[in-house]
């Protein structure tokens, strides 16, 4: 459920931090995926080495904002990692976010699920 | 009740507006969701305006209306109607998907209704953005 809260300014405007449990990576984006941060986030994802028959899941419970510059960054990671023929998917995205995604159509090849454990 | 927004090429004058979008929520008594997509609104016409034309400036006025929200987006490059733009083929498979043109696209579909219009040096859009839930039947039909 969307609280108030979890929208509110925070200091950190975009963080990644990644962990690894059950055999899969898991990226978490906290804060603001946006024409301030994408330089930013383009810089992480490009120097993210992701061994060979790993999974990763890309967890969004944190990401308050997405704009079309953070679809642009998302966009050219899914790319890469389809390159790779890494399986991903991007887990318990706020309701607005999701949004964003669907009027995007990104949710045509990249798969939305709700919680972390649905990742199989 | 209205807001006023003066942006230029620079990243804090935007960061302005989204500091001080964040605080109508309360004054408005709108939800946080809503104003997230005011926000998304202005960055996409703002980050057009600065990337692709020679506008010096962007005037961004917001006014809560009843149950709406209507947001008035004036710059002074050269005429254009972003309403024009070829809309980007969601159906497109993914190999031939491209990473951009979204931003125009989402503002469209954010919004109930948008018109533009060219008065004297400046380019104007007026956008109404319903306070409300966003229609479920825009959305669907989207893909069609």
């Amino acid at each position: 459920m969307l609280t108030g809260e979890a929208l509110r300014p925070k200091k950190i405007t975009m963080h990644i931090t990644t962990s690894e449990s059950n055999g899969h990576v898991t990226l978490c984006i906290t804060g603001r995926l946006d024409s301030g941060t994408s330089e930013e986030a383009d810089k992480w994802i490009e120097t993210f080495e992701l061994q060979k028959d790993t999974s990763l899941l890309i967890d969004f419970s944190e990401l308050d904002y997405i704009s079309s510059a953070g679809l642009r960054v998302i966009f050219n990671f899914a790319r890469r990692l389809k390159d790779q023929g890494c399986k991903f998917a991007i887990c318990s995205a706020q309701d607005h976010v999701r949004e964003i995604f669907e009027i995007s159509g990104f949710d045509a090849f990249i798969p939305l699920i709700k919680t972390p454990e649905d990742f199989t | 009740m209205k807001t006023h927004f003066l942006l230029n090429s620079s990243p804090e004058t935007f960061e302005k507006l989204r500091c001080q979008c964040e605080e109508l929520a309360d004054i408005w008594n709108i939800s946080l969701k809503i104003v997230c997509k005011i926000v998304l609104i202005a960055e996409e016409l703002y980050t057009n305006a600065i990337k692709y034309s020679s506008a010096d400036n962007v005037e961004i006025t917001l006014e809560k209306k009843d149950a709406e929200i209507i947001i008035e987006y004036k710059d002074s490059g050269p005429p254009f109607n972003p309403l024009r733009v070829t809309p980007p083929d969601l159906n497109l498979p993914f190999e031939k998907r491209c990473a951009g043109g979204l931003g125009l696209h989402l503002v469209r579909h954010l919004t109930e209704s948008s018109i533009y219009s060219r008065e004297g040096s400046k380019n104007i859009l007026r956008l109404t953005l319903r306070t409300s839930k966003c229609s479920q039947e825009r959305r669907s039909g989207l893909k069609k």
